[in-house]
Parts: structure tokens; C-alpha cells; sequence
């Protein structure tokens, strides 16, 4: 009777419960052992996810991270960062700083083509530079090259660049992607067909692009760095991450960013095992909680230590990022050669907190559980911005913490255009959890220096210290790698006493990529810069070309 | 009647100008300006680069101002560019074809399931099989579709290995035949078609089954039930027909939404249609393009309301236009 019963379980009521059940993994039995290392082959594509589609592929117009993506591989620059994050020559064979690095002479490369065949010449990285300098071209990035004085090309393969002044992240800033001046010329770069039809000196040369679906990229058999081995590139845009990460399990999608979730936990299976590997190295970047400098309550930089005293960073990164992260002590990654080991986080000390404020007058007089001086009780309001999930834990944790030492926080969560040009550009916040994107240059006059506090500029929490202002300016005039450092680690040291920001964390990169790309090491740029040497054995190959 | 249509298409012009002047308001006395995610805080722009940009957008000038250089533009039929440089047009051209179709494909299906489902509720009223059809609606109804889309994915895209879980054609897809690329398509289709489906079979069952029941107390039906015809003619000849002419106003009315498509729905799926487009253009306030889409789905309801209000007047011979006059 039993046995008949459970044969009568009405199938709808069976899957409704399977439903239920589904976990992550999949049942799908491969046939192949992706762990088998195979000698390296050209062919295979690799399936990129992406959330966000591209916008344009003029790369000096293009400023978000798809575009971008794209662009990397299409285009080149003069210079590029190698796995140690050291400047190396890309289009440019070498180069030559002169006059205390007034002058750049770059040394251009006699072997590249354009992928349309054409020779690229000196008079092409003329063209990029007047482009960069055009007030009607919409290009974000004219700030670094309108410092140039002049650029004279002086053979089809020497350009010589003259600075009015000597300024050292210049060198970084022509790692901007070069583009074709036989293309380009005469065409109105904001508008131009060529912004959905690039054509570069990169390793991939551009298929098409399907808007809001994908884009499509193969690689370039006359790079002049040896043609990449994987053959077709196809970049996937799946705007949902849990759709992405359904994906994936699909092996539809060959590499994606985890979110730290997906890495602990939706990961940890025997299917995500066998078939994609997975990394984890810091991400460039920090996050921070930004305080109003003109607010009275900030002004005393013992509140600002007690603060930083009273929340406890790595439960913070534990309880947001899963531990996935690092305590944040300054504002350059521990990858950069910028950043000051010696530097080390102050330890959570709630009592030590409370002394430092008592210090400053703020002490609990009515008893009413919150601190208060002048009669006025120390509360304020963190602003982050909405769509964020990691800084919206992290403002209720800090909230938690500081209610423990009798702050009262209370936070706000903004749509991000209204968060930036009513929040952040008119200094209408006292406290502004956010994030900073880096560059590998250290330099960040824009953010610390006391000149940059224009609405609309972004050191918008007003900080000014003429010692850091000194530092900042040294450090963009000095060459050598050394002394820039010296002057840094000078700069986070003042930093982190000062507490102008709670520096909070720098969160790790999390890609996963499928097992059968082999010879992907990561190292401290992360794992793309020898994207055109990863290949596929050819038996574990999936696509055809 | 042709007078009376052109009178309707006439009063169609100073509505479009009122409702293009009130959205254009609208976006922007809304806070925020526009920006661009990636740039809005980047250290490598400068402020006179973004600033160039609110010029160039025509955020610095005054709304009146604004919205003259975009009614100049709208007289020649001109949308302007979008924020990535490409034609407006173009932009919603391309992306319009997938949200027509998965639209035109749901509303087939819930116009099939679910008159007959009224139908048969209503003439079966509280009955057990009224009441579990009513159950089951409504659970369509309520349920979230990103969390059902997200369940179903799962089981047939990766379990079951069916369906693909998203997007709209395989990576493959330019190397298979004719037919094959109609199965993939199809097999694409079916989830979002499904989902968006699943959820409005509630409304318009329901409707159907009280404009049903309503119908079945009339005169004329007992009329005819009294004059001895068989059931099924009452209902299906005297009943249905009367009863189907509301559900002619709805389909009239949802004209605009066939171009409209869901936000959460379309990301879910990975669907590069309408609603995603709305919602980046909406995000980064890109002035034109959230122009012409408004300007597009209020000609297509002005339009929806005037073939209701014609397509009336052909199914029901009681209500004659130019009569009026």
C-alpha cells in the first residue's frame, strides 16, 4: 500500500519539491579530464561574461570598464604594464626621459600593422594626441595630455613629447590606446561608424558587435607580439549575475567575476572543481568612508582616530566580503610600489575610542546612551549609493559599531546620479561610503591635493594638509622609482594618522576561469596580462572556428 | 465616421506636444544630472572634461531652452544621437524586433489559455474546478517572475539540459541551418514567453469569467435557454460573443506595452530588448533617448485608444460614431 501511494505522488507536487532541491551543480557527466596539462595549440574561442554592454570603441571616447575590456585587445598603446605592474614598452621600442623629464622620446616599433594591413607610424600617435586635445572630441582622458607643450613626430618612427613642466605619470598616461589616423581623419569621433567598427594594432581584430548580446573578436595572426593562441574571443553580456552564474554551470560562459558568495560557498563543489579553476588576488581599488572636513564634528582629527578605533576592519570584510579582502591602511594597493608596509592598521580598540573622545569633549551628559558636547548629540548620516550591496552591509555594520561607543548613524541610500551631482559635488553629506578604481600610477593629486576641492573635483571632503600637498607635488615631478616611493610611503604614513577618510578595505578580485585554459599565472597585475599565451590542448578544444 | 477619425487624429497633435513638454520637465527638474557611471568618479577626468559634457548635453541651459533644441530636432523626425554617439533610431530599431515578439508571443498565450479558462469558470461557477483554476492563476499572479524565471533556468538549462538558460540565440548560432536557427530561437524563447506569460493569465482570466458571468444573467440568455437551444449554442453563439467585446478594449490598450518591454524581465533573461534600454537611457539620464521612447509608447496609446474605441464600433452594432454628431 505504501509503495503504492508513492507511486501516485501527482508529478506536479514532485517537481514543485525538485524544484526546491535544485542545488548548483550540474548532472551532466563530462567526458573529458580538463586536468590533463596538453602542449599548447592555436584554435578554441574563450566566452567572456560580461555585465554591462560596451558603449563606443573609439577608445579615447570610451570610459566604461566593457568598452574598455574591448578596446584592450583591439588597440594598443605606447606603453603597458607587465606582470609586475612595470612599465614596459608596447608600441614603443624604447623611450628616453630628457631635460629632468621635460622631454619624452619615444622609439616606435617598425613592425606593426594596422589590422586593415596599413604601416602604424609616428604620425598616428599625432593624430591620438590632437584627438585627446580636441575640445569638440568627448574624450574624458585630455587631462594628462594637455600638459604637453608640444609633440613633434620627428621621423616616421620617433616621437618626441615636450612637458611644460617635468610630470611623471606621463609615461603612464601613454598607455592610452593609439588610434588609426588613416581611419580616422575627417571623421567626427563621437558620432563616427568606426566606433562600432574599430580597427587597431592589437592582438584581436574586431568580428561585430550585437548589441545588448555580444561581441565578437579573432585573433590577429600578424600581431607583432606572435599571433594569440586562442583563436575567437566572444564577449557575452548577461546583465544579471545569478543569470551569469546559471551560465556558467551551463558552460556557456567560460569566465566571469565572482561575487565572494559564489567564491566561498556556490563554488565549493565537485562540478566547479573538474571543470573551471578558480583565482584571487587584490583587486585596484579601496573602499572608504569619506568624511565632511568642514563639518565641526570632523574637524578634530582625535574623532576621526576614535572612529577608525571603533570599527573593526577585518570583521567588516569577513561579515561583507566573506574574508575576501584586505584591511585597507592608505590610498595605494599592496601591489603598487607606492604602498608603505610599514604602515600598519590600528587594532579595533573601542576603549582607546572612547578616551580619544573624551579628549575632544564628547561625553554622554544628558545619559541618554549617546555622546554629546555643547548639548548637541553626536549623530550623522552616511550616504552610499543604491545598487551597491557590499557598502550598504558595510554602512550597517559600521553603524552597529560606532552605536557601541554612543554615535548615532544613521544612513542614506542614493539613486548614483543624484548621489553624485547632489551629495558628492555640492558637499552636502557628512560621512560618503564609496569606492576608488586606481590607476597603476600612484599619483592621486586629484583626490588629496588642497587646489582640488572645485565643485565637481575630487577631493570633495575638503582635506587640506600642506605637507601632503608638498609630497603630491614632488611626486608627479620625480622619475626615478625610488625616490617616487620614498615620497608615498612619506604621504600614507601622514595619511593613515590624519584619518581624513576610515580607510576600510581593498577587496580582491574573484575571476573563474574554465579548466581547459591552461598557462594562466597570476602574479601581481592579476591574470590578463599574458591573455595571448593561455591556450587550449587540442583535445580538450570546444570550439570550432 | 472617417470625419469622426479625423477629428481623433487630429486632437492627436496638441496631446503629443503636452505630453512631450510635461516628460521633458519631468526628467530633468528630477534631481541628479547626467552622468556616466564610469566617469562620474574618475580621477583621470578632469572636471573641465565633464563639464564640456553637461555642455555638450544641454544640461547647463534652461529647461525652455533644452526642450526647443529637442522639439527642432522632433519636427524633422529627428531623435538626436544617444549618449554613445549612435542615432536614437537606431538604437531603439534594433532592440525593438526581440520585445515585439516575445510580447506578441505572450499575449497569443494568454489569450489562449486564458479565454477559455474563463469561459469554463464561469460556466462552471464555484464548482471545484472554478476554484482550483482561480488558485492557480493567482499563484502565477503572485509569484515573482524574476524568482520563477530564475527557478525554471535552472531546472531545464542546467538539470534537465533542455532549454539554454538565457539570451536569445546560441553562440553557434551563425553556423546552423535555416531550420536550426529556428529551434534555437524557439528553444530560446520558451522560458520568457513562459514567464511573462504565466503571470498575466491571472487579469485576464478573471476578466473573461466575470464579463462571462455577467453575460449569463442577461435577458437574452434565458431568452434563449427558454426557447430550448442546447447549452453549448447558449454559450458559445449568444454568450461568448457579447462577453469577448471588453476583452477587444484591452487588446486595444495594450498596444503601447507590445514595445514596452520589462526591466527586471529582460535582464534576467538576457534579452536586449526595450526595457533594458530604458532603464540604462534612464540611469545615465540620456535626455534623448528616454524622449523618444516616451514620445513612441504615447503615440502608440493615443493610437491603441482610438482603434479600441473604432474596433467597438465594428463588433458592437449599438455603438455608431457618426451619430454623435
Amino acid at each position: 500500500m505504501q509503495i503504492r501511494r508513492k507511486k501516485h505522488i501527482r508529478p506536479l507536487i514532485l517537481s514543485a519539491v525538485l524544484l526546491f532541491y535544485i542545488s548548483g551543480c550540474s548532472t551532466r557527466t563530462a567526458g573529458i579530464d580538463y586536468n590533463r596539462p596538453g602542449s599548447p595549440a592555436y584554435g578554441d574561442a574563450i566566452v567572456i561574461g560580461s555585465i554591462g554592454d560596451a558603449t563606443t570603441l573609439i577608445p579615447i571616447v570610451a570610459s566604461d570598464s566593457a568598452s574598455h575590456d574591448i578596446c584592450g585587445l583591439v588597440y594598443s598603446g605606447l606603453i603597458k604594464y607587465d606582470k609586475d605592474l612595470n612599465i614596459v614598452g608596447e608600441l614603443a621600442e624604447s623611450w628616453e626621459i630628457e631635460e629632468d623629464g621635460k622631454i619624452i622620446l619615444f622609439r616606435l616599433r617598425k613592425d606593426v600593422k594596422w589590422h586593415d594591413g596599413v604601416p602604424f607610424t609616428a604620425e598616428d600617435v599625432k593624430f591620438t594626441y590632437e584627438k585627446l586635445i580636441d575640445p569638440d572630441v568627448r574624450t574624458p582622458y585630455s587631462g594628462d595630455f594637455l600638459k604637453i607643450e608640444k609633440l613633434e613626430v620627428l621621423d616616421p618612427h620617433t616621437v618626441k613629447v615636450i612637458y611644460g613642466e617635468p610630470f611623471s605619470p606621463a609615461l603612464s598616461s601613454w598607455g592610452m590606446w593609439i588610434m588609426p589616423k588613416h581611419i580616422l581623419k575627417g571623421e567626427d569621433l563621437n558620432t563616427t561608424k568606426y566606433g562600432r567598427n574599430p580597427i587597431g594594432t592589437g592582438p584581436y581584430k574586431f568580428i561585430r558587435w550585437k548589441s545588448g548580446e555580444r561581441i565578437d573578436l579573432v585573433s590577429n595572426e600578424d600581431y607583432f607580439e606572435g599571433r594569440s593562441l586562442i583563436d575567437r574571443y566572444i564577449y557575452r553580456i548577461i546583465p544579471d549575475n545569478a543569470t551569469m552564474f546559471l551560465e556558467i554551470q551551463a558552460e556557456g560562459v567560460d569566465m566571469m567575476g565572482l561575487a565572494p558568495l559564489q567564491y566561498q560557498r556556490q563554488t565549493d563543489n565537485n562540478f566547479f572543481k573538474t571543470h573551471y579553476n578558480k583565482f584571487r588576488y587584490p583587486a585596484f581599488g579601496y573602499t572608504y568612508l569619506g568624511y565632511n572636513l568642514l563639518d565641526e564634528k570632523f574637524k578634530d582629527k582625535r574623532v576621526r582616530q576614535a572612529l577608525n578605533l571603533a570599527v573593526d576592519k577585518q570583521s567588516l570584510i569577513d561579515g561583507v566580503l566573506m574574508g575576501l579582502g584586505r584591511v585597507c591602511t592608505g590610498p595605494f594597493v599592496p601591489e603598487s610600489w607606492a604602498y608603505n608596509k610599514d604602515v600598519v592598521p590600528a587594532a579595533y580598540n573601542p576603549e582607546r575610542a572612547r578616551q580619544l573622545l573624551l579628549q575632544a569633549g564628547w561625553i554622554d551628559n544628558d545619559k541618554d546612551g549617546w555622546l554629546d558636547k555643547n548639548g548637541k548629540t553626536f549623530e550623522f548620516t552616511i550616504i552610499t549609493n543604491q545598487g551597491n550591496d557590499e557598502r550598504r552591509r558595510a554602512a550597517e555594520i559600521i553603524q552597529r559599531s560606532l552605536s557601541e561607543i554612543g554615535i548615532k548613524v544613521k544612513i542614506k541610500i542614493l539613486e548614483w546620479s543624484v548621489f553624485i551631482t547632489e551629495v558628492i559635488n555640492k558637499r552636502k553629506f557628512e560621512a560618503v561610503l564609496l569606492g576608488w578604481g586606481l590607476g597603476r600610477d600612484p599619483d592621486s593629486y586629484d583626490i588629496w591635493h588642497s587646489s582640488k576641492i572645485k565643485e565637481g573635483e575630487f577631493n570633495f571632503i575638503l582635506y587640506k594638509n600642506e605637507g601632503v600637498d608638498r609630497l603630491l607635488e614632488e611626486g608627479r615631478r620625480i622619475f626615478d622609482q625610488n625616490q617616487r616611493a620614498e615620497i608615498y610611503h612619506k604621504m600614507q604614513r601622514v595619511l593613515y594618522d590624519e584619518q581624513p577618510y576610515m580607510f576600510l578595505w581593498v577587496a580582491d578580485s574573484l575571476p573563474i576561469v574554465h579548466k581547459r585554459f591552461k598557462n594562466i599565472l597570476p602574479a601581481p597585475a592579476g591574470i590578463g596580462y599574458n591573455f595571448i599565451k593561455w591556450y587550449v590542448p587540442l583535445k580538450q578544444q570546444k570550439y570550432k572556428r | 465616421m472617417r470625419r469622426y477619425i479625423k477629428g481623433r487624429l487630429i486632437a492627436i497633435i496638441p496631446m503629443l506636444l503636452g505630453i512631450s513638454l510635461i516628460s521633458f520637465a519631468v526628467i530633468r527638474l528630477a534631481p541628479g544630472g547626467p552622468v556616466e557611471l564610469a566617469t562620474a568618479l574618475n580621477p583621470k577626468v578632469s572636471l573641465e572634461a565633464r563639464q564640456r559634457f553637461i555642455e555638450q548635453e544641454h544640461f547647463d541651459k534652461p529647461i525652455v531652452i533644452h526642450y526647443g533644441i529637442w522639439l527642432k530636432g522632433m519636427l524633422t523626425c529627428d531623435f538626436g544621437y544617444g549618449r554613445d554617439g549612435r542615432k536614437v533610431i537606431v538604437k531603439i530599431a534594433e532592440r525593438i524586433p526581440i520585445t515585439f515578439l516575445i510580447n506578441i508571443l505572450s499575449i497569443f498565450l494568454i489569450l489562449l489559455i486564458a479565454i477559455p479558462l474563463g469561459i469554463s469558470s464561469a460556466v462552471k461557477k464555484n464548482s471545484l474546478y472554478d476554484r482550483s483554476m482561480t488558485v492557480f492563476v493567482f499563484i502565477g499572479f503572485a509569484m515573482p517572475g524574476f524568482w520563477l524565471a530564475l527557478i525554471l533556468m535552472s531546472l531545464f538549462g542546467i538539470k534537465l539540459g533542455w532549454l539554454p538558460v538565457q539570451g536569445v540565440a546560441s553562440l553557434d548560432f551563425d553556423n546552423l541551418s535555416a531550420i536550426g536557427k529556428f529551434t534555437d530561437i524557439a528553444k530560446h524563447l520558451v522560458l520568457p514567453v513562459f514567464v511573462s506569460a504565466f503571470g498575466g493569465l491571472a487579469g485576464m482570466s478573471r476578466y473573461m469569467r466575470s464579463n462571462m458571468l455577467e453575460v449569463l444573467h442577461k435577458d437574452y440568455i434565458r431568452t434563449a435557454r427558454a426557447k430550448g437551444l442546447p447549452e453549448q449554442t447558449v454559450i458559445y453563439k449568444h454568450a461568448l460573443k457579447n462577453a469577448v467585446l471588453p476583452v477587444v478594449t484591452i487588446l486595444g490598450l495594450s498596444i503601447p506595452g507590445l514595445i514596452g518591454g520589462s526591466v527586471i524581465f529582460e535582464t534576467i533573461f538576457g534579452i536586449p530588448g526595450i526595457g533594458r534600454l530604458y532603464y540604462e537611457s534612464a540611469m545615465s539620464r540620456d535626455i534623448n533617448v528616454i524622449m523618444a521612447l516616451l514620445i513612441i509608447s504615447a503615440v502608440l496609446t493615443l493610437i491603441g485608444n482610438l482603434l479600441a474605441d473604432l474596433s467597438y464600433a465594428l463588433v458592437d452594432p449599438r455603438i455608431r460614431y457618426e451619430k454623435a454628431n
